[in-house]
């Protein structure tokens, strides 16, 4: 299945008693695309996924492809969108990471040894096998995100949206993850689109086919990484910095050809 | 995750722990048949129950110092329970297997102590031998209500989460503790920890919510299934019919014998 196109129009969102945190954002995910949301702390780049599959109420509107999200269809679309926490700990709550990782499938309507099977699939995948019957608690934080991240994957969703994904992962899982995520397309067999959310700007560098800039409720600029992160002063001017390891490596994975045309500073 | 963890020991694998828990917990009903149903004046047949868990908890492996802390540490309220019993009923009674004649309330006093002693013997073998998870499947899978295995498994693993983040702000403060302070001003630091800790709380269960509904949960909660019961299983079950008639059986002969 081809993964919707994500058209944001005229965002609007706050939260009770605090000040509106979006005030009309406009974003386009395309298809299949890899899309690295960045900004300074408290900009709302974990409330901008939470919004996009409707854990809270917002103004203007949100569409994947043509289906408006409004509560009627909030069901089917989190079907094909899969959302990744920042803080993986909350996210894991049954009591095996195996029954974890079966969860969604069980409630896909799965019978349980199918379920089984392909939770175990995904943690071999994902190099969790051997921690399949440990509870969640007693992981260490990279593990717990990895296990976090294999009860979404094994949804098989069509667009994934990952919070500050490399959050408490060593170099090694760091680039696990970049690899997986990159590797995504081919081992699902059709094109997922990513939404990464991230201060690690290394990650976005790498993984990403498109960066947007947050700042003030609006994207504020929207380039291909190795372009806008780049741009010290654009950076500069919203609170972040162009790490020096970028400017002075080349990308890990081969950037993505720029076809898509909206991928213009704004 | 073992609800009884012993931690000086590394988790034991015996042939006990193998067996599947289902047969675990149809052995743990069968032996509370008669702390429940047992005649009072045969409360002495329930000694012979008592054997068994020490049994098998020494012979799976787990160290016995520790399971007899946990074994007496309810001693003293199960005490407080049947302590009332020898004032409240002096009438004279006679307990199979006991040289000399009882009142009733003494005789209440012993079926109330062993009966605990018992129950909390094959609780905790059976906690001991098996993993909570495990345990919840089996619940699941005898038929025990959904609403209440669910329950049960999201407060187990809610519960880690909350003595973590209680262990967290412990921690936090005490190392930025200077020295001892006034008690009033513990006592207010006591009150903000508390809230701080309730907010925490309601966050994080805020977010398991949501990491609930977006996984498609609707209420229900279908299990990984468990598979078929083996020769072992069947031989434990059976072994806990045998014990459970055992006390019915010495009080009969020490009836028969009086």
């Amino acid at each position: 299945m081809i993964p919707p196109r994500i058209l944001i129009r005229r965002l609007r969102f706050g939260y009770p008693g605090q000040p509106e945190l979006f005030h009309g954002l406009d974003l386009d995910v395309q298809p299949g695309e890899a899309l690295g949301i960045i900004g300074s702390n408290g900009c709302g780049k974990s409330t901008l996924l939470c919004l996009l599959v409707g854990l809270h109420d917002s103004g203007g509107s949100i569409h994947f492809d043509d289906t408006p999200l409004t509560p009627p269809n909030l069901a089917a679309l989190r079907r094909r969108v899969g959302l990744v926490f920042q803080d993986s700990e909350t996210q894991l709550f049954m009591p095996t990471v195996l029954e974890d990782v079966a969860f969604g499938l069980l409630n896909q309507g799965l019978a349980p040894a199918q379920a089984e099977a392909r939770a175990r699939d995904m943690l071999r995948q994902i190099g969790l096998e051997s921690l399949a019957d440990r509870p969640p608690h007693q992981l260490s934080g990279g593990e717990q995100r990895r296990a976090a991240l294999a009860g979404v994957l094994v949804m098989q969703p069509d667009v994934l949206l990952l919070d500050e994904p490399s959050l408490n992962l060593d170099p090694r899982g760091r680039r696990q993850l970049i690899e997986l995520l990159d590797d995504l397309p081919r081992r699902l067999n059709r094109p997922v689109t990513r939404v990464i959310t991230s201060h690690d700007l290394d990650l976005v560098w790498d993984l990403c086919d498109r960066a947007a800039l947050l700042d003030g409720g609006q994207i504020v600029a929207s380039a291909p990484p190795d372009q806008l992160l780049r741009d010290a002063d654009l950076l500069a001017a919203h609170g972040l910095e162009p790490p020096l390891s970028l400017l002075a490596r080349p990308r890990i994975l081969p950037a993505s050809p720029p076809d898509q045309e909206d991928r213009q500073c704004i | 995750m073992h609800l009884l963890h012993f931690p000086s020991s590394p988790l034991p694998d015996s042939w006990l722990h193998r067996v599947d828990p289902r047969a675990k917990l149809l052995l743990v009903l069968c032996a509370a048949c008669p702390c429940l149903l047992l005649p009072y004046r045969a409360t002495l047949g329930l000694l012979l129950l008592a054997a068994f868990p020490l049994l098998v908890l020494v012979r799976s492996g787990c160290p016995p110092r520790a399971i007899a802390r946990a074994w007496l540490t309810p001693v003293p309220f199960v005490l407080f329970l049947a302590a009332w019993h020898p004032w409240l009923d002096p009438s004279p009674a006679w307990l199979a297997g006991w040289p000399g004649e009882l009142t009733a309330g003494w005789v209440r006093f012993w079926r109330i102590l062993l009966s605990a002693l018992v129950l909390i013997g094959f609780l905790l073998a059976l906690v001991a031998t098996t993993s909570a998870p495990a345990l919840l499947s089996a619940l699941a899978r005898l038929g025990a209500p959904r609403w209440l295995v669910l329950i049960l498994g999201f407060n187990l693993r809610y519960l880690a989460l909350l003595i973590r983040r209680g262990a967290d702000l412990r921690a936090a403060r005490a190392l930025r503790a200077a020295g001892g302070a006034p008690l009033s001003r513990n006592l207010r630091l006591s009150a903000g920890m508390l809230t701080q800790f309730l907010a925490r709380t309601l966050a994080d269960s805020e977010q398991v919510e949501h990491a609930l509904t977006l996984r498609g949960f609707d209420g229900r909660c279908p299990t990984l299934g468990a598979g078929p019961l083996r020769r072992l299983d069947f031989a434990v079950i059976a072994a806990g019919l045998a014990i459970a008639l055992l006390p019915w059986a010495a009080s009969w002969l020490a009836g028969f014998a009086r």
